[in-house]
């Protein structure tokens, strides 16, 4: 059974008379242990399926079943606890706290889990490790460079080992190099901790490194046969 | 500021007339109950009226010391007639009560008579126990009467000397509660 | 701890540091909050120092006989001085009390009690002062006077309250022992000064009758003070009054009297607390101004501790907390000056003069007032962070 399951999911906004559907009729399924990127030009939807997986959006119609729950019908406080275990979320402008510390804001979803102190330090600073940062633990937000904030988001979506993990456009604000350097350990935690994955991306060169890529136009949801191999066309 | 004044005084008369109806109120529910069980009461206040009643101004004038005397008269006189015990003030029956919006802290204190006239047709009532002492128990309650309540007194005059006189009563007629 | 309220709440630093994040504006809010209840502090302590000061002014077995209808104006009341005597002689309810030379000393003061014009040694304006003529008999009704410094006044001198000077809008050096004052056309020399537990006598100059009678050409008296005689009350008096009614005399407890005072000032107290519920919208206003700023500059971060899964109310709650640790400051820092810089302030008034008062209740109440302030300060700005929209939030810059 797939980690995630989506069955004819759509989201239509009414503004007025007029109907935007950023997402028609989609269907999906990710493998745990998977690393999907999702293309797709700006304003085709996909920050808004990212999301709806990440539960913290409602579609208007259709299912999507995360681990086996059926998140859409879930109240907005089973939501919030929901996420806490399973969802990590990497943000494009990181999204630290800026009062708290790299340490502190690794900590933060830790202190939503049934967890001793001597337990979140310790996965904490797994974490910082993982992602090469235990020499900043002390440093506030405004302290790190760029690529450093983003590695302390990542720290922070992961350290709860949640079931998924989805980014949105996480090298969006970044150079080229340090680009690499993130993509780099976003495949690294996929490989070696069988971390399930979704990330969206406007890259190509970005996508490339997931293990299976997908695309939106205009809210539909295509699968492109990859282009190395050329019968593993895989999807619902 | 001057308005606020005005205000209160408003205020103040409408919580008088709350106070006036609730207080009709209790005395009306509680007066059957306490007929019978007044003993004190039943001693003081008499069934019928007694004949040839005099004014207050009048006993005033003409009675002597430890004359027999009866007087009719209203509870009133000050703002406080009553004493806490068994005594008070009445006036003569002549003069009127203060009409609201007068600007009187009470109808019952006739602040609208010339102070002079009021003193003269004012007297002291005091029910006693046999050492000469006022009985300890609040007329209100004792007798059932209230302020402005239209009463016959009967009693002995005492005379001090030639201004002060008061009167000793022994039995107490309710004219009009 | 995390569980108190059935959900996982923020970090207690989150809030704490928040308050650090731009500490200038926090520190302007502190200030005009500390302000806020310091106001709220000098206008309670007004209120108590009125009541107080009328409360304690009325001795409980002190009864003031004067003239009929005067009960809520003594300067009004007129009594012959000869009726002092008679009074003193008949009324069987006053104490007497075991004399120097083996008589009995009847424990009454007969006074006269005036608002005048007084004119103090180098001041060319002339105020409003309040002058008691006394007797020796005096202390032994008023019990409660105590000389702080000098004498009791001989002929031609005056004893000086502890806040005569504030009724008299002058400095104390002014009213020193030995300085003179003038009145009713003749020149008084200090001979002391008295206080009398935070009474309303306290802003009063005593001089002795005689001497007052004499320099106003006035053969009578305002009122003579009583002390009960221990099992009579003022039902004894009041007997004899209305059994004397040719005397017009009325009997009113020195307490009842300065009750009714205190109900004279009913507007002013209403518009005290006026003032207070004003000041203290003021304050919510600059408090939820402040706290609707930390909404709306952080509503990307609000909205990523929602999506990481802080539930609304534990983002309310840290909101409350925030504005809650501003205004505790606030407060206690108002406390601690209200206490040092404002207990005892000597206000003048009309009536007389007395003292701010900032003893426990009142601090309770400006605290309460500051806290108040807090929540309600808090509550709007912590309502608009539930609302927001998790995904409209993350995309706010
Ligand atoms: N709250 C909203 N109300 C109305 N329309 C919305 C709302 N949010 C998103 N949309 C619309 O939905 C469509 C998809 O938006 P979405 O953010 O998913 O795009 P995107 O693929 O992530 O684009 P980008 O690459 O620029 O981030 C857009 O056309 C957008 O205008
Ligand atoms: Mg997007």
């Amino acid at each position: 059974m797939p980690l995630v399951e989506i069955h004819g999911l759509t989201k239509e906004y009414h503004k007025g008379d007029q109907k935007i559907v950023p997402l028609r009729d989609a269907s999906l399924a990710i493998d745990k242990g998977d690393f999907v990127s999702l293309m797709g030009a700006s304003g085709s939807g996909k920050s808004t399926l990212l999301n709806l997986i990440a539960g913290i959006d409602r579609p208007t119609s259709g299912t999507i079943h995360v681990a086996g729950t059926d998140i859409a019908s879930l109240t907005r406080t089973q939501l919030a606890h929901w996420r806490a275990r399973n969802v990590g979320y990497i943000f494009q402008l990181y999204n630290l706290i800026p009062v708290l510390t790299a340490y502190e804001n690794i900590e933060l979803p830790l202190l939503l889990l049934p967890l001793a102190r001597a337990e979140r330090q310790k996965r904490v600073e797994i974490a910082l490790a993982a992602v090469g940062l235990t020499d900043r633990a002390d440093h506030y937000p405004r302290q790190l460079s760029g690529g450093q904030e983003q590695r302390v988001g990542i720290a922070r979506a992961i350290v709860g080992d949640p079931a998924v993990v989805v980014a949105d456009e996480p090298t969006g604000d970044l150079d080229a190099e340090t680009s690499e350097q993130i993509l780099h350990l976003l495949q690294r935690l996929n490989a070696e901790l069988g971390t399930t994955l979704l990330m969206v991306t406007h890259d190509p060169k970005s996508a490339s490194i997931a293990r299976r890529q997908l695309r939106l136009d205009k809210g539909v949801l295509l699968e492109p046969e990859p282009p190395k191999v050329a019968l593993a066309a895989r999807g619902a | 500021m001057f308005k606020s004044t005005r205000f209160a005084l408003s205020i103040l008369t409408v919580g008088l007339l709350v106070v006036g109806c609730t207080r009709n109120d209790s005395s009306n529910k509680t007066d059957p109950d306490k007929k019978p069980s007044n003993a004190v009461a039943s001693k003081h206040v008499l069934d019928s009226e007694p004949a040839s009643a005099k004014g207050v101004k009048e006993v005033k004038q003409q009675a002597k010391d430890g004359d027999e005397v009866v007087v009719v008269g209203r509870i009133g006189g000050s703002d406080k007639p009553f004493t806490g015990r068994a005594s008070f003030t009445i006036v003569d029956v002549s003069f009127k009560p203060c009409p609201d919006g007068e600007g009187c802290p009470t109808p019952w204190d006739f602040c609208c008579e010339a102070p002079d006239d009021l003193a003269k047709g004012t007297i002291f009532v005091k029910f006693v126990d046999s050492a000469g002492k006022t009985l300890a128990n609040d007329a209100k309650a004792l007798l059932g009467v209230k302020e402005l309540s239209t009463i016959v007194i009967r009693g002995q005059a005492k005379r001090d000397d030639d201004k002060s006189i008061s009167i000793v009563a022994n039995g107490v007629f309710i004219k009009q509660k | 701890m995390y569980e108190a309220f059935g959900f996982r709440l923020l970090p207690w630093d989150y809030g704490v540091r928040n308050l650090l994040r731009r500490p200038a504006r926090s520190a302007m809010t502190l200030f005009g909050l500390t302000l806020v209840v310091v106001l709220v502090l000098v206008v309670v302590g007004f209120i108590r120092g009125l009541e107080v000061s009328l409360s304690v002014s009325g001795d409980p077995q002190v009864v003031l006989i004067h003239t009929l209808g005067a009960a809520e104006n003594m300067e009004n009341s007129s009594i012959p001085s000869s009726q002092a005597a008679l009074l003193s002689a008949s009324l069987k309810s006053v104490q007497r009390q075991q004399g120097p030379s083996g008589s009995k000393v009847v424990c009454a003061s007969p006074e006269l009690f005036l608002g005048t014009q007084v004119n103090i040694d180098h001041e060319s304006e002339e105020s409003l002062g309040l002058v008691r003529g006394i007797t020796p008999a005096t202390p032994l009704v008023r019990r409660n006077v105590q000389i702080l410094q000098g004498n009791w006044p001989g002929p031609g001198e005056v004893l000086v309250g502890r806040l005569a000077a504030t009724k008299l809008g002058t400095r104390p050096e002014e009213l020193a022992v030995g300085k003179t004052v003038t009145f009713e056309g003749r020149t008084w020399k200090i001979s002391g000064h008295f206080a009398s537990t935070g009474s309303a006598l306290e802003a009063e100059l005593w001089c002795p009758l005689e001497d007052l009678q004499l320099a106003m050409k006035r053969q009578d008296l305002s009122l003579v003070a009583i002390l009960l005689a221990s099992g009579a009350d003022l039902a004894d008096v009041d007997e004899f009054c209305k059994e004397r009614l040719d005397l017009e005399l009325q009997a009113t407890a020195e307490s009842t009297y300065y009750a009714s005072l205190q109900r004279h000032y009913g507007p002013v107290r209403l518009l005290a607390w006026l003032i207070v519920v004003i000041i203290a919208g003021a304050g919510i206003f600059t408090g939820m101004n402040v706290m609707y700023g930390a909404v709306t500059g952080r509503v990307r971060e609000l909205a990523t501790l929602q999506t990481i899964g802080f539930v609304r109310r534990a983002i309310a709650l840290s909101l409350l907390q925030e504005g809650m640790l501003l205004a505790m400051s606030a407060s206690l820092l108002a406390a601690a000056f209200a206490v040092i810089a404002i207990q005892g302030t000597a206000v003048r008034f009309t009536m007389g003069a007395f003292t701010l008062r900032v003893d426990s209740t009142t601090v309770l109440i400006g605290v309460g007032v500051g806290l108040l302030v807090g929540v309600l300060g808090s509550i709007p700005p912590a309502i608009r962070a539930m609302r927001l929209p998790v995904v409209e939030g993350l995309k706010a810059i």
